[in-house]
């Protein structure tokens, strides 16, 4: 590639977000036709709670706009959606925007920590595995992060409360915050963090054990290109070589994975919020769905998929800049 | 036997996986021979912990059904909803995959925005809330897992049509005058498709963990005994009794070990790496 | 009728009711938070417009109702009304109501307030006051503190009796009056006069109440605040009990098979009062547009397979009582044992079913039913398996469907596409309040727990519209027993087993299940031990 003009990574970048609004559409028809298929309407789930006679159930129909045909109520949403306005959560008797951005906070929070803890204990012990392939640590790592990879995350969940919290009761077992008490500032932070550390546990180490196993490829592969054996051949030092030379090239394919994985560790966050009753938003779109609160289901995907589409932009921009030669999009040969 | 047969068997750990994945499928398949309880018959004690009767071997739930059993047809749904699962969604991304690379153009661009979406949609959440509102029984599962699997093979087997594409094999298939249905069901399809394979075996992996993790969420078919939905049933005596969630937590484990690694061992034989130097 | 002379009386019998608390005596505690664990959050928490149980664990605490249930004779103790009377021809009831009582705004409650909440929430929104209340015509207020019910045509008095625990729950008219009240922000802030005031709620966390210090009951409530602590897990509430994070957890949240462990550990104890004013029912509903299932020697047949003391014992660990018909053992005004009884016994029920002309097939099936068990709780979803296998026992093939409860409302209650389902009907103190609805014929389909079976027979229709209208409480509770005999004849549904909740708590926590509805009652006399 020439050096005029921007790199294709950035090109790349630019033309994704150029994309986003039509993948955004249909995301928000296919989500919409999906509830709409379904089975019982929202006024079904809110009385399969409390009864109630026929005249009630008819009201609450014409109350809440279902007595309009499909097409109707999805002009009417997206007409509400051009005007910034989500529309109103039945099941929370709140607009859909309040009722999304009191979790979303909770969730991004989850993610982002154990997207720390992957990255960090991912790279880090892939980084020795890679260091010496074959050898025993690297043994004992790959097979560690062969068995991490394939363990059910919601059952390493329950197995980490069991022990941490209800045995040896080192940690909270369920929520983000210890209810009752009051803390402010700093204390209440720390509470929070004590609170998410099992959750995090939970979600991070499977992908600790994926960025593990990436490393560590990449590495072995690092060692076998002539760059990497001309150096050894000079004689530079072998730690020296590692860090400076073979971790990095490494560390690029985990980069991207990040991106491809962002989508993944929503959709985990979904279980390890059930198991450890953390407020966020996986098990609010888990109650939309019961629910068959349709605007709130919608607004869910719709915030979800930003982010998706927002962490890739970030990821192809970091990507451009890290490695600025790389053409992506057409990694196979 | 044939060279990717030959580097397969090379790998040790994936031909002992292999066999204990067989071993596995096997026990399942044979399970009414093997172990002959109905694993859904409530007539035992209930609560009975593993190695103390022999009648149950590893012991009976809160209904008083036996473990054994349960875990037995357990694996039966599991391994058959796995396999049906990336099976259904190897088959569905191939087929826009291939429209994609074939046709080009608009087209071409219509599928990848789709498969956008869909990437773009959590898997997870789209497969819970396919099996919400269609009921949990295998089929509807199936048709989830599908639903959020298929973009991986899709953009696979795009990725290598547009490749070969520009080969001069393929130039010479076009320019000897092979129809164009010929060029793509005879000289690209087989020669796209075995990164596809390897990429199937990884896939039965994940949709043993979606199909366990939906089932203890609640999304279980309650006619057939499942390991989620065991855990799950499990998780309420967690504390007094883990071994009811222990037990086909360790099944889910091994099972989603071994395919990985039969996974591995397809895809280091069906696509090796690039020619090293 | 005076309640006051009741309350006497209901506060001499209460100690006789906790077995599980010694030191009665022992002056209650001022002080404490009580953290208990909440398992749904309801959308809208107004108890005036929304009867459930949900919304009463939460709201009974700031929102009052006229009355509210008690143990012994009298039956009830005076809440916001302190006596009522009706008139002879039934078509009237007049309330006296308790004076100087404030809302948590400082406004006085006045009879202004009940009037309004009678016509214009209980009446025209409330899910049960729709049904209860649509005879109501007029609520007159001569002063502050007298409301005089006027109804269209003859209503038991002791029906209006029985509704006022679950149906009478007083919010201000100042807050209420010229909005749209299914709207109104109060339906989530509430307010009211109760013990407790509503601070916050936080969803998917908690909610919180502090002690209303201007309580009419004062030095009432003894607690300082109650945070109910959302916890969807059951096993995590389980967990959260032991480790001391809440301590009180109410409606059986706790799984039963980790109540027998529990029940050991020092500082928990297991308490299986302060429901019965609750109970619920384990039940087959059956759809009687099969043909099958139409023929009344099908439906007996099914009883018969049924092994009640397996339920009990397997699926409610044993806090059940095999059922008799739709009316619960505790009600001892309406309830009669002397009904047809089907005790298990699969070769009667081979019999019957040989007789109705359904023999096996070659492959020993006598015909399939799909089996949609309801997924309200976890004994329903069980019932569902025992039933099952309890039908293959006897040659008849169920599948089991699950819908989530959208699905399942409207397959059973709408579309009717099913032939059996479980269900768990809740006995609301009266037979007519949510009980005679599951038997009555001619309903409009959609109406969710009520007689969507296609069972209609007009003597029952006939015994249940006389009840309703039947002055005299002796002869009102002759027809409901007349009314048990007939379903457990004609056997619609099958009651399988009665149930009532347990709370799990701490031993600290004192002034538990005082009342019939503990759970779901104002909790201004629970304590918490230093």
């Amino acid at each position: 590639m020439e050096s005029a003009g921007p790199s294709p990574a950035l090109r790349l970048a630019w033309r994704r977000l150029a994309q986003a609004p039509f993948v955004l559409a249909i995301v928000v028809v296919g989500a919409f036709l999906l509830l709409e298929a379904a089975p019982g309407d929202a006024v079904d789930a809110y009385v399969a709670s409390l009864g109630g006679d026929a005249g009630f159930v008819h009201d609450l129909r014409t109350r809440w706009g279902l007595d309009r045909s499909a097409p109707t109520r999805f002009l009417l949403y997206l007409a509400g959606l051009a005007t910034g306005d989500f529309g109103w959560s039945v099941a929370f008797g709140r607009p859909v925007l309040d009722v999304i951005l009191e979790r979303l906070p909770v969730t991004l929070a989850l993610a982002a920590a154990a997207t720390a803890l992957a990255f960090a204990l991912g790279t880090g012990l892939g980084i020795l595995a890679g260091a010496r392939p074959g050898g025993p640590l690297d043994r004992l790592l790959s097979a560690l992060a062969l068995l991490l990879n394939a363990v059910p995350s919601f059952w390493l969940g329950l197995l980490l409360g069991l022990l941490f919290a209800v045995r040896l009761r080192w940690l909270p077992l369920a929520g983000i915050e210890t209810i009752g008490v009051h803390y402010t500032g700093l204390a209440r932070l720390l509470d929070t963090a004590r609170h998410l550390v099992l959750p995090t546990l939970t979600l991070g180490l499977v992908y600790a054990a994926l960025y593990l196993r990436l490393v560590r490829a990449g590495m072995v592969e690092a060692w076998r290109s002539d760059f990497v054996r001309a150096a050894r051949a000079k004689g530079i030092a072998r730690r020296r070589l590692v860090l400076r030379h073979v971790a990095r090239n490494a560390l690029l394919p985990v980069v991207t994975m990040l991106g491809l994985q962002s989508a993944t560790l929503i959709g985990g966050s979904v279980v390890v919020e059930s198991v450890f009753a953390v407020p966020g938003l996986g098990r609010l779109a888990a109650e939309a769905v019961t629910q068959r609160d349709l605007p709130l289901l919608l607004g869910i995907v719709i915030v979800a998929a930003s982010l998706v589409l927002i962490v890739n932009l970030v990821v192809d921009l970091l990507y451009a800049r890290l490695d600025p030669r790389v053409e992506l999009g057409h990694r196979s040969p | 036997m044939s060279p990717a047969l030959a580097r397969f068997a090379r790998d040790r750990a994936a031909l002992v996986a292999a066999f204990l994945l067989l071993g596995l499928a096997l026990a399942a398949a044979a399970a009414p021979l093997l172990w002959p309880v109905d694993p859904d018959a409530v007539g035992g004690p209930p609560l009975l912990r593993p190695f103390l009767d022999p009648a149950h071997p590893l012991g009976t739930d809160r209904l008083g059904r036996d473990v054994l059993a349960r875990l037995l047809h357990g694996a039966r749904l599991s391994l058959t909803v796995a396999v049906a699962a990336a099976a259904a969604s190897s088959v569905l991304g191939a087929a826009v995959g291939l429209a994609a690379g074939l046709v080009g153009g608009r087209i071409d661009d219509l599928l990848m925005r789709i498969t956008d979406a869909f990437q773009t949609v959590p898997g997870f959440l789209l497969a819970l809330a396919f099996v919400s509102v269609f009921g949990p029984d295998a089929r509807s599962v199936v048709l989830a897992i599908a639903a959020s699997a298929w973009t991986g093979p899709a953009r696979l087997i795009r990725a290598e049509i547009v490749a070969l594409r520009g080969r001069d094999f393929v130039l010479a298939a076009i320019v000897a005058g092979l129809p164009r249905r010929d060029v793509a069901l005879r000289v690209l399809l087989p020669n796209a498709l075995p990164p596809v394979v390897a990429y199937a075996a990884v896939s039965v992996a994940s949709a043993v963990l979606i199909e366990a993790a939906l089932s203890f969420l609640g999304l279980a078919d309650p006619n057939r005994a499942s390991w989620g939905a065991m855990i799950a049933e499990g998780r309420a005596v967690l504390v007094s009794e883990p071994w009811l969630s222990i037990l086909p937590g360790l099944a889910l484990l091994s099972t989603v070990l071994a395919v990985n690694l039969v996974g591995e061992g397809l895809n280091e034989a069906l696509a090796p790496r690039r020619a090293r130097p | 009728m005076r309640l006051t002379r009741r309350h006497l009386l209901a506060t001499a019998a209460s100690p006789l009711l906790f077995p599980t608390f010694p030191a009665l005596a022992q002056q209650p505690r001022r002080g404490g938070v009580l953290v208990v664990a909440a398992d749904t959050e309801p959308r809208n928490l107004n108890p005036a417009l929304v009867a459930s149980n949900g919304v009463f664990f939460v709201a009974s605490k700031v929102i009052e109702p006229l009355a509210e249930m008690a143990y012994g004779e009298p039956g009830l103790t005076p809440r916001l009304a302190l006596a009522f009377e009706g008139a002879p021809d039934g078509r009237s009831v007049t309330f006296r109501l308790r004076p100087g009582v404030r809302f948590h705004d400082g406004r006085p409650f006045t009879s202004a307030d009940v009037a309004y909440c009678a016509l214009e929430l209980w009446k025209k929104h409330q899910n049960l006051g729709r049904v209860f209340f649509k005879d109501l015509e007029a609520v007159d207020t001569p002063d502050p503190l007298t409301a005089i019910f006027r109804f269209a045509s003859p209503t038991p008095l002791q029906l209006v009796e029985n509704a006022l625990p679950a149906l009478t729950a007083v919010v201000p008219r100042h807050l209420f009056e010229g909005t749209d009240p299914l709207t109104n922000p109060h339906n989530q802030k509430l307010v009211g006069t109760g013990p407790f005031r509503f601070v916050e709620h936080r969803p998917g966390q908690f909610y919180r109440l502090e002690r209303n210090p201007d309580h009419w009951d004062a030095p009432k409530p003894w607690l300082d605040g109650i945070v109910y602590r959302v916890l969807p897990d059951r096993g995590a509430i389980a967990a959260a009990l032991e480790a001391g994070e809440i301590q009180l957890a109410a409606f059986s949240a706790v799984p039963l098979a980790d109540m027998k462990r529990l029940e050991k550990l020092p500082g928990i104890a297991v308490i299986d009062k302060g429901y019965e004013g609750i109970t619920y029912q384990l039940t087959v509903e059956i759809n009687h547009r099969r043909k099958e299932l139409a023929d009344v020697r099908v439906r007996r047949a099914i009883a018969h397979a049924i092994d009640p003391n397996f339920v009990v014992e397997r699926i409610f660990l044993g806090w059940a009582k095999p059922a008799t018909g739709p009316i619960p053992r505790f009600d001892r005004r309406f309830y009669t044992a002397d009904v047809p009884t089907y005790p298990y016994d699969p070769k009667r029920a081979e019999a019957l079913l040989d007789e109705a002309g359904l023999p096996r097939g070659p492959n020993g099936v006598r015909f399939s039913v799909e089996l949609l068990p309801a997924p309200w709780f976890e004994h329903t979803r069980q019932m569902g398996d025992y039933l099952r296998q309890a039908l293959k026992a006897v040659g008849i093939e169920a599948k089991l469907v699950v819908k989530d409860p959208a699905g399942h409302q409207k397959a059973v209650y709408t579309d009717h596409a099913f032939d059996l389902a479980i269900g768990s009907p809740v006995y609301r103190n009266d037979p007519a309040i949510s009980t005679t609805i599951l038997y009555q014929g001619g309903l409009p389909p959609g109406v969710p727990f009520s007689n969507q079976y296609g069972y209609a027979d007009p003597a029952m229709d006939e015994l249940i519209a006389r009840a309703a209208r039947t002055l005299d409480p002796a002869e009102r509770a002759e027809l409901y027993r007349r009314f048990q005999r007939l379903a457990a004849e004609q056997l619609p549904l099958i009651p399988v087993v009665e149930f009532t909740f347990l709370t799990v708590a701490s031993t600290r926590v004192r002034g538990v299940a005082d009342n019939p509805r503990w759970a779901t009652s104002h909790w201004a006399e629970t304590w918490l031990e230093a």
